[in-house]
């Protein structure tokens, strides 16, 4: 016998459930579309009971109901999780020409690839799913369709469900989706029961009415479901199925207390969240009877981030994936992955690693590590080998022994074993005060276990799909692949739930908090069907995208609808849609049809409950822009020395050469992962000298060259950029090709009779007080009938435009070369200084002579001015004028120059 | 506003001055087309931004829901005229009539809320988007016909950088093994004459623009086809060409400086340049312009040399030779690279499973066009998309590039090839204003305004809104002077514009003769400063005044500038949210946290958050004699977060930090620092806790992330007159209307030459301007791009000038001396300067404003202080709100451990299943455990279960507690919320017999168990009334324990 209770909207139908009490509860059995309405259902009788006890009905949740109703004839289910891997192994099975049909070019790819299958592989699940849960055919799609073309991918998509099948069948299992559309059931195992309630969640299939129709043959059924009236298409059409007719009943409206927001940012719609609690809980509603639904589930992280009480719950589940164990895992995996050939590791992934919180925490590693991170950042070292770490004691036993875990070929339980090994392994080495710590929190506990869960089913599973390769980085890939999707319970949250639309089915909170109400969520964007068209489906009598937005409105509104209080807020910014057609359907129903009320439009709101804001804030004070020179700092500016660099930092901005070389403040250095002219520059000078004292001069460019092509080449070996970039490497052998105009250059200098005698010479020379030093690139002498000339140059790989023409004036700023004129001058007075030039590697590969304006001896005034400037107890370090030269400063915050 | 504008039986190309109205007309006709019936899904209506799309989303609804539900006829606002109008006439055309019968009010309300109530329940109908998304729609269509996954991403600009820099990368990794195609690469890189090593810097400019045009470039390839060797032999070639000019230069100096004695400085230069330079400098030499040497007036004085005579004409000869041989060579060159490289770029975007916006279009075009989707297979196409497009609409028309509109066209074929071709009639119109067109150098194609009017002759019928609704009178007066003057002189349509404000408003154009220009510049800016100050005394506020600049670095300067003397300002740079200070104060410390051992950033930190550190403490961490020591308040709170990184999701980390330091307040509400919580929400932040993949993600994101409500910021705006297209603004400062009209040959590494049909027929690699007239196939094609430019820089002059509302200052910098020049040269403001005259042009009064009440930026009441928040949050219940006894119960974490929890509940499944207790049952038993838990048991697992049962089942003990009326297994008692599940109770006349199952034998466990039977029999007899007996029954695998517990 089949009853249906209809029920209107705004009626509780757990509550209408609970209300009819039978004799003999164990001979009930209750269907419910979720497990929080089986929970909520023994709460409501458990509450109404009269004794202390109650025996509670036969519950069960929709999905598991069918599963028991199923018959696969002695064969296992399918698990949901090796569904993907089997129907690839069935594609893999198949014709490519006949699979090229319909996938075209991409056919071979989702043979070969699993990876680049699984999202197709997905959809085509889907869409089985769907038109077997349904009992469609492919005769009758085929029908529906008007184009051959469609008809061709109909027909292999049952293809290859016919061959999933076989394969599955060949391993004992088969999918429910067959058994579905078969309707291969057996329900003999409910005739104890003598009446079976159905709660309607929303929508039910062809099988699932079928199911129903087979069972009320024996048992008494009674089917409860939500109404809307006749505007309700989707309850129509299973009412037409099921045989009986809708009444008409009243629609109910939304409750007075609505509230709606507008926000700017995502974010700052959790104040108005917590704003929503507060109301309520203020208003005598339980923290139990509050709900938040979150239409884009992404925004439970900021929830959670921002929750610092803690008091919600999240009913979706915490990700696997932003566990402290799965980063680690997945830190340990990338820095595996994607080693190189030989052996050598990724130094950000390596700092990664080392910054990893247990890895931070286990005290053989800990004092190490700040050492290592300074040394990587200082040398741009891309690239760390396998000896340098392994050589470490505590670091490298660590990578010794996660290492081991990958690199031995196993089976897939056996590397999943070595994995959990590994997890007890570093939990063992971390200091016991953080795992006491961390052992106070629910989450870590939970996530952990939850972890080992996920990693001991897959090697229960490991026996199907799975085990076909011995690769660790597949195996590790897999691995990775799988947890990244796994949730864990939030057992340790608070009372204020917070789920998904689907998840609030039949519930009926007395206050209802939903943000993100922009279209794209609410109702959720449905996407186009590759497979079946609108029309299709409504020929054939299946859900169109329209009927699955109206099942969504049916969800809201059943939730809003027979709430007390409602809080809406929504997001407003170019990258959004437009607010949410609910939105607008409520303000109309409470009769707003003109502009948004002005409290509406209130953008900043409630912010005040996501952020401390008591603290006001004091009185502002400038940042100095000048600094007087203490007696300290005029120690220390006597004592040291000053290179050509730090001269010029002087001149440029006093305060950064405060900063710099009195206070020792280092600029920020990150590892850059191209190559960069200073470490061009830097090669060419190192390669340069070598080259000079391999040869001292020839008259023959193409020796020069090789030489020059030679000792760069191992130069540059020493940088980890010509290791791993081969554009860096190209460009470098660029570079030595156009060296070759350098060679014909140098090979005219030397005809001419100049020599590059003096090659990276360091010097210091004390004048009034201060001491300079340097180094020199090189220094060419001639010997002429009556005396030694000599030139010096300063090798330059950037733009030397601007830079050729001294005046010593205010604005100058260049010292290297005339300093080390005079170095030259003191320490080789016999020699004739003829001119300085700087010699352009870059682009024209010429050496080019400064001209100056101005004497020699007018260097030396203003480098006597610059001595007195710096000595002087009186001149305060000052902040430059010039604010280019702030553009590559790495202190602009500090001086207030941002 | 002519009412055949929004009438479906006319097919449309309205061309729309600014402010005259054109969102309005689009949705106005959009509305029509609903309320004739039209169904939403048939309707296309294409935008370029998402804003766009959102206002016309927006304007639709509001527009329907006034006219459903405030309609009267006491309330006639224009729209309802206009729709009433177009209902009256149908197609006739007439302007807008006076009076409407109750009737027609009456009617026109009750059919627009059932359009409203139709098109809001099926929102997701109404297809309204932009250019991008809706190809994007038809790939996801479509993927495998477009070779693409179903699943595939949009990349971000900064993702497709980097797959770009990988596929480089991995392009030049390839060239390792061979070494001729790396020699060819080297030697272009190094016979180009650039100071450029770098193979990335020297292609990527080339490879970029080649990918924008790619169709059209593919297209173009199979013509411009060469081999490696050949291409060898090319370069080698103009290297040889290149040697024998120098020669030929040398050899001509040395002629020259024996021939012209007593030769001035220039002169001398010219000799020395001929001797080191290489041909194409040769060729850009003023001498060598002339058709004799003595031709060149520093050279005049020079004895006449046959020889030299004979050289230079020589070279003259070769030079053109060379550069258009140069110019081949390395066109093909580059082709050929990129071709190739593109093949790397695709298979790295496959393996990222992305597209970047011009591959969606690219594709879109391939699978629509190329294959013939639209044209040979409409049927099934529309099929597809679950409609047909019966009405295609088109904004901003002057913004679509040429492929865009080719997969457009056969739509819009389709749309205008008359009845009889369609079920149900169909209507196109686009809109939009050549004028306004200045996105050409993002493909944006203003000529196509015109021919494609001119394609569909007699099929589409052109409208103008001439009428300006944005702009005072004085401002449109202003546009239209200079314009109609300008449309006489140039190439440029203009039809006079009528205002429809009533007010004056306010002009000023200002001209300053360039050498009055102080060259300290302060001047200028203290104009502009003079001009904000006026603006501000009269009442507007600072968001009401935009200043409009040329480039951005302009805006940087005019806004520090404003700053410094106390004016809030703020630039398009500072509208992202990497100029927010609290945002960068958040990075800083992050960034400290993620590597302590750089103090330099908690320094930036601690000095970036005002009041955070006292006078004292500031001057003394910088000027201090004493080691640097970050105050310990400070430190403590430091390492309270820093032992929290890494376990805490970021965003805590952030919450945590923003908390601790009081940033919010300190940072006056920012915002943006909403905004970085946001980050957290996009898909690509994959790794929650580590702060480092946050910060690299920040650093590439952080600079395409629109800062938070600019527009809601109280500050002058700065913004390039390109960002300004699209938006008014009460009052307009343009401080240096000084756009050169001349084209500066770098602008754009590579010349395409079009066809007629706007088609790409032909690549050239660009010069310098002095070497174009060697080429003259380059030469030609640069022409016409420098007219294309022109027309560019002529539409750039008039979207600064019709974006205010009320007031423009106009400062323009005059360069008389230039004037009777060169055409090339002029500028902007010469225009100006001919159409206005050199007085300044002043018209009207600064309108007077109300002024502000209040600020209204921050949270504007404080409505309690933080206890009162920790007090409700207090109130709130915690704790777990359900204690799931399956997960209490779990011992141990061994594999082994959890084997035995999975058994043991895969054994008591089948005890459920069991139909009855007779060996009978136990098949159908075991098939029900195999369907659910059989992937992972093992063959002995199941055995095991199947032993067990029966050993249960010849268990007399076991049979003699199962003799009772009735066996219920699994049943949920229910106590003050708690759930306890028996997993046996057998009903009996008088009493009732519990039994408690477990599959191993843990004798530390029992008394645990002994607990919960007990508990199970108490409930039981509560409920019933009768007594409960209570055991424990251990089923092993070789024997079968009953313990009795009560």
């Amino acid at each position: 016998m089949l009853d249906v209770k209809f029920l209107n909207i705004d009626e509780d139908p757990l509550l209408h459930i609970s209300k009819c009490k039978p004799d003999d509860p164990a001979s009930v059995l209750n269907v419910f579309p979720t497990i929080r309405n089986i929970r909520r259902f023994h709460q409501i009788i458990s509450s109404n009971g009269a004794g202390p006890a109650v025996m509670s009905p036969f519950c069960y949740e929709m999905n598991r109901f069918i599963e028991k109703c199923l018959d696969p004839g002695g064969m296992s289910i399918v698990p949901g999780q090796l569904r993907a891997l089997y129907l690839q192994r069935a594609i893999s099975n198949m014709d490519l020409d006949r699979l090229s049909g319909l996938f075209r070019d991409s056919a071979s790819d989702m043979q070969k690839n699993f990876i680049s299958f699984a999202s197709a592989g997905m959809r085509i699940l889907r869409f089985l799913d769907e038109i077997y849960a349904e009992k469609i055919t492919g005769d009758v799609l085929k029908r529906a369709s008007l184009y051959t073309d469609y008809e061709e991918h109909i027909a292999i998509l049952e293809e290859i469900a016919k061959e999933y099948r076989n394969v599955l069948s060949s391993d004992g299992m088969v999918d429910q989706m067959f058994l579905k559309q078969e309707g291969a059931t057996d329900i003999d195992w409910l005739e104890d029961h003598k009446k079976i309630n159905v709660l309607v969640g929303g929508y039910l299939t062809r099988f699932e009415i079928d199911l129903i129709r087979d069972i009320e043959k024996n048992n008494h059924v009674e089917l409860v479901m939500r109404y809307e009236g006749e505007a309700d298409k989707r309850t129509n059409s299973m009412c037409e199925m099921l045989g009986v007719d809708p009444p008409s009943l009243s629609k109910r409206k939304c409750p007075e207390m609505v509230e709606i927001r507008c926000f700017d940012e995502a974010a700052g719609q959790f104040g108005f969240i917590l704003h929503a609690v507060e109301r309520s809980i203020l208003s005598g509603i339980p923290s139990e009877d509050i709900v938040v639904v979150l239409p884009d589930e992404k925004f439970k992280r900021v929830m959670f981030g921002l929750d610092r009480g803690r008091i919600f719950n999240f009913a979706m589940g915490l990700d696997q994936r932003d566990s402290v164990w799965f980063s680690l895992l997945k830190i340990i995996a990338d820095l595996y992955l994607n080693r190189t050939e030989n052996g050598s590791y990724d130094s950000g992934m390596l700092i990664d690693l080392i910054n990893h919180p247990f890895i931070m925490n286990i005290p053989e590693v800990a004092g190490q590590a700040p050492g290592l991170i300074r040394d990587i950042k200082k040398n741009n070292r891309l690239l760390m080998d396998e000896r340098d770490i392994f050589g470490m004691s505590g670091l490298g036993d660590l990578l010794t022994r996660i290492i081991a875990v990958f690199t031995k070929e196993r089976t897939f339980d056996e590397f999943v074993m070595g994995v959990v090994s590994l997890i007890d392994d570093i939990s063992s080495m971390i200091k016991p005060e953080l795992i006491e710590s961390l052992s106070k929190s629910p989450e870590f506990i939970q996530s952990r276990n939850s972890l080992l869960d996920d990693l001991y089913g897959m090697i229960s599973l490991g026996q199907f799909g799975v085990n076909i390769e011995t690769d660790s980085a597949m195996h590790l890939n897999n691995l990775i692949e799988q947890l990244s999707t796994s949730t864990y319970s939030d057992v340790a949250g608070g009372h204020i739930s917070v789920m998904g639309m689907l998840e609030t089915r039949n519930m009926t909170p007395r206050a209802v908090i939903i943000p993100d109400m922009n279209e794209e969520y609410m109702p959720p964007r449905s996407e186009k069907e590759m497979f079946l068209n609108s029309s299709v489906r409504e020929t054939i009598g299946i859900p169109t995208y329209f009927d699955r937005e109206d099942l969504a409105r049916h969800y809201f509104y059943s939730l809003v609808k027979n709430a007390d209080m409602v809080f809406l807020s929504y997001v407003d910014r170019d990258d959004r849609s437009v607010r949410s057609r609910f939105l607008e359907e409520i303000l109309i129903e409470k009769g707003i049809t003109g502009d948004d009320p002005p409290a509406m439009k209130e953008r900043r709101t409630h912010e005040d409950l996501i952020f401390n804001v008591k603290k006001d804030v004091g009185p502002l004070s400038d940042d100095p822009v000048t600094i007087p020179k203490s007696a300290t700092a005029l120690k220390t500016v006597r004592r040291m020395s000053y290179t050509p660099y730090k001269l010029r930092t002087f001149r440029q901005c006093s305060y950064r050469f405060y900063l710099m070389h009195v206070k020792g403040f280092k600029e920020p250095v990150e590892v850059a992962e191209e190559l960069e002219a200073r470490d061009i520059g830097n090669m060419i000078h190192d390669a340069m000298r070598s080259v000079y004292q391999r040869v001292g001069r020839t008259n023959e460019a193409k020796v020069l060259h090789q030489i020059i092509r030679e000792e760069v080449q191992k130069v540059s070996g020493m940088y980890d950029i010509f290791h791993v970039s081969a554009h860096a490497v190209l460009e470098r052998d660029v570079l030595v090709d156009k060296l070759y105009q350098f060679a014909l250059n140098e090979v005219r200098r030397f005809e001419q009779g100049w020599k590059p005698e003096i090659l990276e010479e360091k010097f210091e020379v004390k004048r009034d007080g201060l001491i300079f030093s340097g180094r020199v690139d090189r220094i060419d002498i001639r010997e002429d009938d009556d005396c030694r000339r000599a030139v010096v140059i300063d090798y330059k790989y950037s733009n030397i435009k601007g830079l050729t023409r001294m005046t010593y004036d205010s604005s100058f700023s260049e010292f290297q070369l005339p300093l080390y004129r005079m170095m030259l001058k003191s320490r080789y007075p016999e020699l004739i200084v003829d001119g300085m030039g700087y010699y352009d590697l870059k682009d024209t590969m010429g050496l080019v002579m400064i001209s100056e304006r101005g004497t020699e001896d007018d260097f030396l005034s203003l480098l006597d001015r610059v001595t007195e400037e710096i000595l002087s107890p009186e001149r305060e370090f000052i902040r430059t004028e010039d604010r280019s030269i702030c553009m590559r400063c790495g202190f602009v915050k500090i001086c207030g120059r941002t | 506003m002519r009412t055949d504008i929004i009438q479906p039986d006319n097919n449309i190309a309205l061309r729309a001055s600014a402010g005259s109205g054109k969102t309005y007309a689009l949705s106005l006709r959009v509305i029509n087309l609903l309320l004739r019936g039209v169904d939403p899904e048939r309707i296309l209506c294409i935008t370029f931004t998402n804003k766009a799309t959102n206002e016309m989303f927006q304007r639709i609804i509001t527009v329907l829901k006034y006219l459903a539900f405030e309609l009267s006829r006491s309330n006639l606002r224009d729209e309802a005229r206009y729709i009433l109008s177009a209902r009256r006439s149908r197609g006739t055309g007439q302007e807008l009539n006076a009076d409407f019968s109750d009737d027609e009010i009456t009617d026109l309300c009750q059919r627009s809320r059932n359009v409203y109530e139709r098109v809001i329940r099926n929102l997701s109908g109404l297809r309204i988007s932009t250019i991008d998304s809706f190809f994007n729609s038809i790939l996801r269509l479509f993927p495998f016909e477009a070779g693409i996954m179903p699943d595939f991403e949009v990349l971000t600009d900064s993702k497709e950088r980097k797959i770009t820099f990988d596929a480089f990368e991995e392009y030049v990794r390839s060239m390792e093994g061979d070494i001729r195609l790396r020699k060819v690469v080297g030697d272009v890189i190094t016979k180009s004459g650039k100071a450029i090593n770098s193979p990335g810097t020297f292609f990527y400019p080339y490879f970029e623009k080649l990918l924008e045009m790619r169709i059209g470039v593919e297209r173009l390839q199979e013509k411009l086809k060469v081999g490696l060797d050949d291409m060898q032999a090319e370069i080698n070639n103009i290297g040889d060409i290149d040697i024998s000019i120098r020669i030929e230069a040398k050899a001509l100096a040395k002629r020259l400086r024996e021939s012209c004695k007593d030769i001035s400085r220039q002169g001398a230069g010219q000799i020395r340049k001929l001797e080191i330079s290489d041909a194409s400098d040769i060729a850009s030499l003023k001498s060598i312009s002339k058709d004799n040497y003595r031709d060149y007036q520093y050279f005049k004085k020079c004895n006449e040399d046959e020889r030299a005579t004979k050289l230079f004409k020589k070279i003259k000869k070769d030079l053109p030779f060379y550069l258009q041989a140069r110019n081949d060579a390395y066109r093909r060159a580059i082709l050929f690279l990129f071709h190739k490289f593109a093949l790397y770029l695709d298979s790295a975007k496959k393996r990222a499973n992305g597209l970047s916006f011009s591959d969606v279009v690219n594709k879109s075009y391939q699978l629509l066009v190329d294959n013939g989707m639209i044209e040979q297979e409409s049927d099934y196409f529309y099929f597809r998309l679950d409609s047909s497009i019966d009405h295609l609409l088109i904004d901003e028309f002057q913004d679509t590039n040429f492929i865009q509109w080719l997969i457009l066209k056969p739509f819009v074929d389709e749309l205008t090839a008359g009845m009889g071709q369609r079920e149900e009639p169909g209507s196109f119109f686009y809109v939009g204003d050549p004028k306004q067109s200045i996105y050409r150098f993002r493909g944006g194609e203003s000529r196509l305004f015109d021919s494609v009017l001119k394609y569909y002759q007699g099929k589409i019928e052109q409208r103008a809104l001439n009428r300006n609704y944005r702009s005072a009178t004085s401002i449109v007066e202003l546009v239209n002077r200079v314009f109609l003057s300008v449309s006489m002189e140039q190439d440029f349509d203009y039809e006079e514009q009528e205002a429809v404000r009533e007010e004056e408003g306010f002009v000023q154009v200002s001209f300053i003769n360039d050498d009055d220009f102080d060259n300290s510049g302060l001047e200028k800016y203290n104009r502009t400063l003079g001009s904000v100050r006026i603006l501000l005394d009269k009442g507007f506020r600072e968001e009401d005044i935009t200043i409009l600049c040329n480039t951005n670095r302009q805006c940087e300067e005019y806004a520090e500038f404003l700053l410094e003397n106390k004016i809030k300002a703020v630039t398009e740079g500072s509208m992202t949210i990497l100029h927010s200070e609290g945002v960068g104060a958040i990075i800083d410390i992050l960034r400290y946290l993620s590597d302590p051992g750089q103090i330099i950033y908690i320094l930036d930190f601690l000095f970036a958050v005002p009041g955070l550190l006292s006078e004292k403490e500031r001057t003394s961490l910088i000027a201090g004699d004493k080691d640097t020591v970050i105050p310990g308040k400070i430190n403590e709170k430091i390492k309270r977060i820093r032992s929290r990184i890494g376990l805490l999701p970021v965003v805590a980390i952030i919450r945590l930090i923003v908390d601790e330091f009081h940033l919010f307040p300190r940072f006056n509400n920012d915002p943006n620092i909403l905004l970085l919580i946001d980050m957290a929400l996009s898909s690509e932040m994959d790794e929650n806790l580590s702060i480092t993949r946050f910060l690299d993600f920040v650093r590439e994101e952080l600079e395409d992330i629109k800062a938070s409500r600019t527009e809601a910021i109280h500050a002058v705006k700065v913004l390039t007159i390109h960002k300004a297209k699209g938006l008014e603004f009460p009052a307009v400062i343009v401080p240096e209307l000084e756009i050169g009209l001349s084209v500066s040959a770098m602008e754009t590494p590579l010349i395409f030459e079009y066809g007629d049909d706007l088609s790409v027929n032909n690549i050239f690699i660009n010069e310098r301007k002095e070497l174009l007239d060697f080429n003259p196939g380059l030469l030609k094609a640069a022409e016409a791009e420098r007219s294309m430019v022109l027309r560019d820089r002529l539409n750039q002059l008039y979207v600064a000038l019709t974006r205010a509302q009320e007031c423009l200052f106009v400062y323009v910098v005059v360069k008389p001396k230039d004037k009777a020049g060169d055409s090339a040269k002029k500028k902007l403001s010469d225009i100006l300067y001919e159409a206005i005259g050199l007085e300044d042009h002043v018209r009207g009064m600064i309108p007077l404003r109300a002024k502000r009440q209040g600020a209204t930026t921050g949270i504007k009441a404080k409505r309690r202080m933080m206890d009162e928040t920790v007090d409700f949050i207090m109130s709130v219940k915690k704790g777990p709100e359900k204690s799931d006894t399956e997960e209490e119960e779990r011992s141990g974490l061994s594999y082994e451990n959890f084997r035995a929890r999975r058994f043991g509940i895969a054994f008591h499944y089948a005890m459920e299943s069991m139909r009855s207790y007779n060996k009978g049952s136990i098949a159908d038993s075991i098939r029900r455990v195999k369907q659910r838990f059989g992937p992972e048991l093992s063959e002995h697992d199941i055995s095991s279960i199947e032993t067990r049962i029966s050993l249960l089942l010849d268990n007399d003990q076991f049979m003699d507690l199962m003799k009772g009326a009735r066996t219920l297994r699994e049943l949920t008692y229910l106590e003050e919320g708690k759930t306890w599940i028996a997993d046996m109770v057998v009903i009996r006349s008088d009493n009732i017999v519990i039994v408690d199952f477990k599959t191993g034998f843990e004798s530390d466990l029992i008394k645990k168990y002994e607990g919960q039977v007990k508990r199970y029999c108490e409930l039981a007899a509560g409920e019933s009334g009768l007594s409960a007996e209570g055991y424990i029954c251990f089923a092993l695998d070789d024997k079968i324990d009953i313990r009795k517990v009560v």
